[in-house]
């Protein structure tokens, strides 16, 4: 895959990423993302794209919404140094791609960037290919499923 | 802890907390006391304490939501909610309300608020371009009296 690199900070919250004046509309939720910190950015995005963050990525209130509107913005993949706890579950639960990778110095904003969710891999501008860390487990199962719903109902098949 | 100052957190993160006296005279538009989290019976009793027989300062909005439609009766009962309605709060039904930049306060461009909410973040209560300080309910109050950041203990 190939995609843009969108590139924020540190400590993006809830209320960056999904406005709360918003939340009655997912598709006004999509237009507003992130407009504190980037603004313009729902325009730009396009399927595939990369969102690449420093620490601590969506800390704040839970919302779900967060991951369904970046999802349907089109990320392909989203790389962390690290992400708050509710958010890596909800993002598993809805099988939003993430990668955990301290790259947010190594990237230009804007640069298209080749990536593989199933190698784990980000291939840089200078040749260098990063290894990013990922699901393990029942986590990987979870979005491997397509996310949580439809995890269960596989299992809930298997039984009948 | 004796020399502890009153903590206030500035925007736009919780954890960016400095001594009241780093952020006094700051002037605000909105004083917030209340949400989920932080419109309890405690809360109403300490912004009724400081705001018994004052008034909330000219071009400042007081809003006050306590948390559970219990915790509004009961503060009904014990004449707090009419103390904070006369010193000029408006009190909000318990709703998330301008907690979360939903309605009742939300703020606008540019505008600061100080609440004893749990969060302040860029936008959390409306415009990007707004400003939320977080603080305990005395100062909050106190806030709203003066009109800026002040320390009750000794300003008021």
């Amino acid at each position: 895959m190939k995609g843009k690199v969108f590139l924020v900070g540190d400590n993006i919250d809830t209320d960056v990423i999904a406005p709360g004046g918003y939340l009655n509309s997912i598709q006004q939720l999509k237009e507003h993302c992130m407009e504190g910190v980037y603004p313009g950015l729902s325009k730009k995005v396009e399927h595939g794209d990369v969102l690449i963050v420093g620490k601590n990525f969506k800390c704040g209130s839970s919302r779900e919404q967060t991951v369904i509107i970046l999802k349907e913005l089109g990320f392909g993949l989203i790389l962390a140094k690290s992400f708050a706890r509710i958010f890596f579950r909800n993002a598993v639960n809805q099988a939003l791609p993430l990668g955990i990778a301290d790259v947010a110095s190594v990237v230009k904003d804007g640069e298209l960037i080749e990536y593989s969710i199933n190698n784990r891999t980000l291939s840089l501008r200078d040749g260098r290919i990063i290894t990013f860390a990922g699901l393990q487990g029942p986590l990987k199962e979870i979005f491997q499923a397509e996310g949580l719903i439809n995890f269960v109902k596989k299992k809930l098949a298997l039984q009948t | 802890m004796e020399s502890l100052l009153p903590q206030v957190a500035a925007p736009f993160s919780p954890g960016n907390v400095h001594d009241v006296s780093q952020v006094e005279g700051v002037k605000i538009d909105q004083a917030y006391i209340g949400n989920c989290a932080n419109g309890t019976l405690t809360d109403l009793k300490q912004a009724a304490e400081i705001l018994r027989g004052r008034t909330v300062h000219e071009g400042v909005k007081l809003i006050v939501v306590p948390a559970t439609r219990r915790i509004y009766l009961e503060a009904l009962q014990l004449g707090i909610i009419q103390d904070l309605i006369k010193a000029g709060a408006v009190i909000s039904p318990s709703t998330c309300s301008a907690c979360a930049g939903l309605h009742l306060g939300v703020l606008g461009k540019g505008e600061v608020a100080i609440a004893n909410t749990n969060r302040n973040f860029r936008g959390r209560m409306g415009h990007p371009d707004s400003k939320v300080y977080l603080a305990n309910s005395f100062l909050v109050a106190a806030a709203a009296v003066e009109g800026r950041i002040v320390n009750p203990e000794v300003a008021l």
